[in-house]
């Protein structure tokens, strides 16, 4: 890390405004998401063979936002909890991991190649400017190929801190903005107009859509910031300790 | 862990071939999977038994409840995050069990098979097809299924790259108690 960064900072600027209220702020936004989907209703499915009984909730559940309790959720299989809209469809929750999504869409023929070429060019976008999708905020991405007997299907698996649509919103533009052409012109069903067709390609991806039905996070509902902020703050006081040996 | 100097500051990306790896290594069950700005992680899809997609589902609730009631439950699988989904390909129905960790994928994998069986979890696979009758004695043939299965990505992202789970949440303990530090000396 380089000293420059934090030049010119307060030891509060130093931390980051948002350290002091770290818990607060987790636990306000986390919270207000996921106070009801805390609550879980009876579970219709019995396994005779398990042991557990996962309607009981103890009253030492985490709360969201406690980072230092990992933290599973189950979802119900429509991928929310309660029926709640957006601008372009059922708001999907935050999780222990994060919002994320899972698009799976099958590959126009031929065309596989193409879409693995892509792997190559993002790395040379993120190599060049690694804050190139700094507006998606994410923390994760994986991209997958895979065949499993009704030819090559495209995985786009992402972890991030916006919503689902918001995410979207920002990813069409990103790609509009900087001239890159999506990869998800190689899919089946990918509108033709989706530069200029908003709600199409927020309709393509939502139909696309396969909702974990569980997710776990190790450091729950913490944004990829505060993961960077902690990290550098951490580095910065270990070179700060280093230079006092 | 091999962790690079500048882990955890600059976001990167890397594009992996199709094989899943850069160069063939051999470990112990079969190629060695390289570590991306993602960490160590694995995909696998399998298709279910007929029938057994609410059974399979079931199991979020009790690996939930499992995490709440022992939050470090899963501490020895090194994880950063986990999902599970099922989705649908031409009326067949598939798991995927999509995991990010600092362990490589065949530790990953002994740990998970001894872990899960601690725990009572691990039937959830026998709801797979082609899974091995004889898993519970035969570690080998749970790995080599997990590796079947296995879909490498072609491109890894990592906002804060190589960061260990660990590190992280050190950091995140270290922010924490510089900020009440200093709050204490206002």
């Amino acid at each position: 890390m380089s000293p420059d960064d934090l030049s010119g900072s307060t030891r509060r600027a130093f931390l980051g405004s948002a350290t002091a209220a770290t818990a607060l702020t987790l636990a306000s936004s986390a919270g207000a998401e996921q106070t009801p989907t805390m609550v879980h209703g009876p579970d219709p499915t019995k396994l005779a063979q398990l042991k557990t009984n996962p309607a009981a909730e103890p009253p030492s559940a985490p709360k969201p936002g406690d980072w230092t309790k990992p933290s599973a959720m189950a979802i119900p299989k429509e991928g929310y909890f309660q029926l709640e809209q957006g601008r372009y469809g059922p708001i999907f929750p935050r999780t222990p991991a994060n919002y994320g999504f899972t698009i799976i869409a099958k590959i126009k023929p031929g065309r596989e190649a193409t879409v693995r070429e892509y792997g190559g060019t993002i790395e040379k976008a993120v190599r060049e400017q690694p804050d190139v999708l700094a507006p998606l905020r994410l923390h994760y991405l994986r991209w997958v190929i895979f065949d499993v007997g009704s030819g090559p299907h495209f995985m786009y698996q992402g972890i991030f801190d916006t919503d689902f649509d918001k995410y979207l919103e920002d990813a069409v533009a990103l790609f509009v903005k900087t001239g890159i052409n999506t990869v998800f012109v190689n899919l089946e069903g990918w509108p033709d107009d989706w530069k200029t067709n908003l709600p199409a390609v927020i309709k393509f991806f939502r139909d696309h859509q396969r909702p974990s039905f569980l997710e776990y996070g190790e450091y729950p509902y913490v944004s990829a910031d505060e993961v960077k902020k902690a990290l550098r703050v951490k580095g910065a006081l270990s070179a700060m300790l280093d230079q006092m040996q | 862990m091999n962790v690079p100097a500048d882990a955890g500051l600059q976001p990167a990306a890397m594009a992996i071939p199709e094989e899943g790896y850069f160069q063939l290594e051999q470990g112990r069950y079969g190629p060695i999977f390289p570590r991306t700005p993602a960490n160590y992680g694995f995909t696998i899809i399998a298709k279910i038994k007929p029938g057994t997609a609410d059974a399979i589902r079931a199991y979020g609730k009790v690996l939930e409840k499992i995490v709440r009631d022992d939050p470090h439950a899963f501490a020895v699988l090194q994880l950063h995050y986990l999902r599970w989904v099922l989705f649908n390909i031409e009326d067949k129905t598939f798991f995927m069990y999509q995991g990010i960790f600092d362990t490589d994928f065949d530790k990953y994998t002994e740990d998970a098979v001894a872990l899960f069986h601690t725990l009572g979890v691990d039937t959830v696979f026998e709801n797979l097809e082609e899974f091995p009758a004889d898993w519970k004695t035969n570690v080998p043939a749970f790995i080599k299924f997990v590796r079947d299965h296995q879909c490498p990505s072609f491109l890894e992202y990592g906002e804060y790259p190589y960061a260990p789970s660990a590190e992280i949440k050190k950091a995140l303990a270290v922010k924490r108690a510089l900020s009440v530090m200093l709050d204490e000396t206002q």
